[in-house]
């Protein structure tokens, strides 16, 4: 067992439509021994609205999140959410400079001691680590058998990329999800749209441009003959569903899954455990893909 | 506008005093506008808006469609060779144009503000509140089937929204008192 406490940031899409990927992350870090601590009172990230419009705001927002993690039991924090990891990651980043880090302080009333030394990752960082894989291959209870996936990471999973960071994933072909998946015996597809934006911080404020770039990696998606979209991002998974269900009359329709719910059901973990059953498109022979391991 | 510029543009000391970029590193290979996520409703792509900013179009950039067509994906950031923090440079252009009175509001803008206003007011965003907010500003509720077979998968958080603590509200307090002041680079 892992068991090692880490501190985890939900953000604000996973306690609303995006309930299955908290549900199914905080399933298969339970199975493994991983103790997510949710820090109490942590609030949005600041993803987008905040850093487009008051840049202030969104320094007191990350600095304030960060520093609940450095207060906590462990310094290092995980986010499954893309937006909430690359904006809090940018924040520590900006908290690494001593005059920023002042007014900061200034700001949340604090002296925000350690808060530079808070290390921000990406869910599938966490999940990646060598140890951890292994922990998950050895609770494994079934493989899945003539399942194509593609994983799409979107773009913030794996942005900012640091050179100085030679442990991170690359950001135009990233692996981790890969490999991960590939462990569960799923037939991994090679495409061209792993880390291409899917135009989600439009959704709501801009479908026309947010259209354009679903409807891209739907396409790509489905060329590369995938039967399953496996994600690592709450807006990335809205924003593709919503559009599907939009095309609903005329398109493909293909079932776009958080990657620790694929994680859970080869955990043993039943379709309604791990959410699947609440997904737009939620019609797919789950079981007849999974064989005993 | 293909030559590489440089000369006095009070925008180029603007933005540079407010984010950490260095325009001068610029040359213009176009990386940027290749792999740009918002580029078929921009006017300029992100090569351009950097010439112009070094061509000192300040209002001409402030009123552009392009600042609000830019999501944010990092990518153009990501790619480019002289490691200009082009996301931080769109971030500040946003930021300065909502503070000039006559910039025209759009639906970006729109969505922006209410979404601060509920971070302010809860801590966190709330998406059914947040989109109720946003139709009672003009703008179309998505497709009733959607929010049928959102609400039948209960997808939608019926849960009232999160009470911050009196730290963080005076956390907000300072913020709106102290926004807008230059803290370095």
């Amino acid at each position: 067992m892992v068991s090692k406490p880490i501190a985890y940031f939900p953000g604000c899409s996973l306690h609303g439509l995006a309930k299955p990927f908290d549900t199914s992350t905080r399933l298969v870090c339970n199975k493994i021994g991983i103790a997510l601590q949710e820090p109490d009172d942590w609030n949005c990230c600041g993803a987008t609205s905040a850093h487009s419009i008051d840049h202030t705001l969104n320094l007191a927002l990350g600095a304030r999140n960060l520093n609940l993690v450095a207060k906590s039991m462990s310094n290092t924090v995980t986010a499954p959410c893309a937006a909430c990891y690359s904006n809090l990651k940018r924040s520590s980043l900006e908290l690494q400079n001593p005059q920023k880090r002042k007014f900061a302080s200034e700001l949340v009333d604090d002296d925000l001691e350690n808060v530079e030394n808070v290390n921000v990752i990406h869910l599938l960082e966490l999940l990646s680590e060598t140890s951890i894989s292994n922990e998950i291959k050895a609770s494994l209870k079934y493989r899945f058998s003539d399942l194509n996936v593609v994983c799409y990471y979107g773009c913030l999973t794996v942005r900012p990329n640091l050179e100085s960071d030679l442990e991170s994933d690359s950001s135009e072909n990233p692996q981790s999800m890969d490999r991960l998946l590939g462990a569960l015996g799923a037939d991994v597809r090679d495409w061209s749209h792993k880390s291409e934006c899917c135009g989600g911080s439009h959704s709501l404020c801009g479908p026309e441009l947010a259209n354009i770039r679903t409807d891209e990696v739907l396409r790509q998606a489905i060329a590369s003959g995938a039967d399953v979209i496996a994600v690592a991002c709450p807006l990335c998974h809205s924003n593709l569903e919503f559009r599907l269900h939009a095309l609903q009359a005329r398109g493909k329709q293909i079932p776009v899954v958080f990657f620790t719910q694929l994680i859970g059901l080869a955990m043993g973990f039943a379709t309604k455990e791990v959410g699947l059953n609440k997904l737009l498109v939620n019609s797919f022979p789950w079981r007849e893909k999974l064989t005993l391991a | 506008m293909t030559m590489v510029i440089t000369g006095n543009s009070t925008l180029q000391a603007e933005v540079e005093g407010i984010c950490d970029v260095n325009i001068d590193a610029c040359i213009q290979c176009g990386t940027c506008t290749g792999g740009c996520s918002g580029i078929e409703l921009m006017e300029y792509g992100p090569r351009q808006i950097i010439q112009l900013i070094k061509l000192n179009q300040r209002q001409l950039l402030l009123d552009s469609k392009a600042i609000w067509m830019c999501v944010s994906c990092h990518i153009c950031e990501d790619r480019c060779p002289s490691k200009i923090k082009i996301t931080s440079l769109m971030d500040t252009l946003r930021e300065m144009a909502c503070k000039e009175p006559t910039t025209k509001t759009n639906e970006q803008i729109k969505f922006h503000k209410l979404y601060v206003k509920q971070v302010k007011a809860f801590g966190r965003s709330h998406e059914s509140i947040l989109t109720m907010a946003l139709t009672f500003k003009g703008t179309p509720l998505p497709p009733l089937k959607l929010m049928k077979d959102l609400i039948t998968r209960m997808r939608v958080d019926m849960t009232p929204p999160h009470r911050p603590n009196k730290s963080y509200r005076l956390s907000i307090r300072r913020v709106e008192e102290k926004g807008g002041k230059r803290h370095g680079k």
